[in-house]
């Protein structure tokens, strides 16, 4: 499987603010770290391979064909967690992901059994058993919810938008050895500003500033290439200009 | 789909805002129905006067006494019974109340004097046949349940604002992005808001018509509507149907009030990202025939009176006149509702289907 966009861009306000400029990428199976500032277009890129947002210029192809005509084909293959995941705060974790199953299409026992395994992932099962409302929950627990919803119906496209945002150390562990998991089958898209984040999950590294892909390969040869000791160094050769000073370091 | 439907209906009643909506209606209509109930006043023009339960009881009593067919030998005979005692002091007879069938009989058959008027049955009713008993309990009842009609057009508008508009707060990621978010989970969407908006217009229903019942009882349900106290009469619906008709076209009416108030809703819930302008925009909608400059002698009235708010405030589109073959210009209000709810869920639908989550 193969998802790649060619020539793509988004333009807002009349073309006077580029979002997306100008991105050729080819993802096969695997984690991909997208690494950039703040306003670098992480999340726009994000939306237009979710086909949220429709690319002003340039195509996006899975194996050949463009999304745009691939319709509930290409959703059928999708997990997306949003930058700012949303729910509803009277439902309990199970409804929620029972309603997100039903949304996928899944089948009600399917739907049931795929719903109680995620939740022990995430760690939810007890809230999930005391019938707790989202509306309850920190914000660690909401995200980690966000991330189980996205893992319904295994999904082939596995697309993160900041997925570690409010989740504690132990969390985000736990959540870099689901990729790990989850690398094998699947294209995985990470969109971060933290760094930690992606250096130890994220094999291929996509270093996107203004718009633009700057630089991107496997972290490995990217770190040989400049001689740098970390990802965080290669960041910086890369994306300076003032982008640093967004950078976490995690 | 059911599971689909099934998880829109609880996202539609967990709000707090619906159920404090429903809670209020129902409790106007209680409210309305009881306070009705205990204002009723009857005289029998002898011994007997009453307020509430006994002035119902001295209503039904009096027509009860000429219950059946109206004819001028019954016109006369009530006049005779009902003959007042005194000098006026030129107050117009019409005005005066004793109990509901001395209302009915002065406001059609009496003069300034309170003498017989010289109309017979069939010159003021026409050829048709006019039949008598106490009404009084259903018309107040189908008067309040007009009001509580218009305030359920508020409810379902505050339920189904969130339908779409709600989704903006950002699940539409999820649901645009999922295999069948965009056509079935829309779909289940409208459904619930539909079965929403028709669910809880016949718990009102119920609510109201199971009060009226046990208030009132079932008499007069197979009388003539025209014959009314004052308060009916003038500007009232001038068709002679009987009370079971009447509320069968306001229940008719009601629903179709619920659809098309449901289009509207979920029209303006896909169309703005707030719900708060997505509720003034479609209450705007709503209420905007109240303040057109449109006289009931106007052709654009026939018009006008079609809109939702007329569906629910059924006197003015019933007062409207008839269509050929006896049937009521009303009937037209359905197919404009059903085409009202079609017309909005489908645009509700391709606005949200089609927006750019940015």
């Amino acid at each position: 499987m193969e998802l790649q966009t060619i020539d793509l861009y988004k333009e807002y306000a009349g073309g006077r603010k580029m979002a997306v400029n100008g991105v050729n990428l080819r993802l096969h199976k695997g984690v991909y770290g997208l690494l950039g500032a703040n306003g670098a277009g992480k999340s726009t890129l994000m939306r237009l391979l979710t086909n949220l947002l429709r690319p002003s210029r340039g195509q996006i192809l899975l194996d050949g064909q463009n999304i745009k005509g691939l319709g509930a084909d290409y959703r059928r293959l999708l997990g997306y967690l949003p930058q700012n995941f949303a729910y509803y705060p009277d439902f309990t974790a199970r409804e929620f992901l029972l309603y997100v199953a039903a949304l996928k299409g899944l089948n009600a026992a399917a739907a049931q059994k795929q719903a109680g395994q995620l939740l022990a992932a995430v760690g939810l099962s007890e809230q999930a058993r005391r019938r707790q409302r989202i509306k309850s929950f920190s914000g660690g627990m909401k995200q980690r919810l966000g991330i189980a919803q996205a893992l319904l119906g295994n999904p082939q496209i596995l697309l993160f938008d900041e997925p570690t945002a409010g989740l504690d150390p132990t969390e985000r562990v736990r959540f870099r050895q689901l990729l790990k998991v989850l690398a094998a089958d699947c294209i995985v898209l990470l969109s971060t500003h933290i760094i930690s984040d992606v250096a130890l999950s994220a094999p291929e590294i996509i270093l996107l500033e203004n718009g633009r892909v700057v630089r991107s390969g496997r972290q490995a040869e990217l770190m040989t290439e400049i001689g740098a000791a970390n990802l965080e160094q290669v960041y910086l050769y890369y994306c300076q200009g003032g982008a640093s000073d967004n950078v976490k370091i995690g | 789909m059911l599971k689909l439907v099934e998880f829109e209906l609880k996202k539609i009643f967990a709000r707090r805002s619906a159920q404090l909506a429903l809670a209020a209606v129902l409790l106007l209509s209680v409210l309305l129905g009881v306070s009705g109930y205990l204002n009723m006043y009857a005289f029998d023009g002898k011994s007997q006067e009453g307020r509430g339960g006994e002035a119902v009881r001295i209503d039904k009593e009096v027509a009860a006494h000429y219950a059946g067919w109206l004819t001028d030998e019954k016109v006369q005979q009530m006049l005779a019974d009902m003959q007042l005692q005194g000098d006026l002091h030129g107050l117009n007879p019409v005005y005066l109340y004793h109990n509901a069938i001395q209302s009915a009989l002065f406001v059609r058959f009496v003069d300034l004097d309170a003498g017989w008027n010289g109309q017979t049955v069939a010159g003021v009713f026409g050829a048709e046949p006019i039949k008598i008993g106490y009404i009084l309990g259903w018309l107040t009842s189908s008067q309040n349940l007009v009001k509580a009609l218009v305030a359920l057009a508020l409810a379902i508008i505050i339920m189904l604002v969130p339908v779409f508009a709600g989704e903006y707060e950002g699940v539409n990621n999820l649901i645009l992005t999922s295999r069948r978010g965009p056509q079935a989970g829309c779909l289940a969407k409208i459904i619930a808001a539909l079965l929403a908006a028709v669910g809880v217009t016949l718990l009102t229903l119920a609510v109201n018509l199971g009060l009226a019942l046990a208030l009132y009882g079932t008499e007069g349900l197979d009388c003539s509507i025209l014959f009314a106290p004052a308060e009916f009469s003038e500007n009232y619906i001038p068709c002679n149907i009987s009370c079971a008709q009447l509320l069968a076209y306001q229940i008719l009416l009601a629903l179709g009030s619920a659809g098309s108030v449901g289009g509207l809703g979920l029209l303006f819930s896909a169309l703005c990202r707030s719900q708060l302008a997505a509720f003034g925009a479609a209450v705007a909608v709503y209420l905007l025939p109240v303040v057109l400059p449109v006289a009931e002698s106007s052709a654009l009235f026939r018009l006008v009176v079609l809109l939702p708010l007329y569906q629910a405030q059924f006197v003015a589109l019933m007062s409207v006149g008839q269509l050929s073959g006896g049937l009521l210009y009303a009937a037209l209000a359905m197919p404009v509702a059903l085409a009202s709810f079609v017309a909005g869920a489908m645009l509700a639908w391709r606005i949200f289907v089609n927006q750019q989550v940015c």
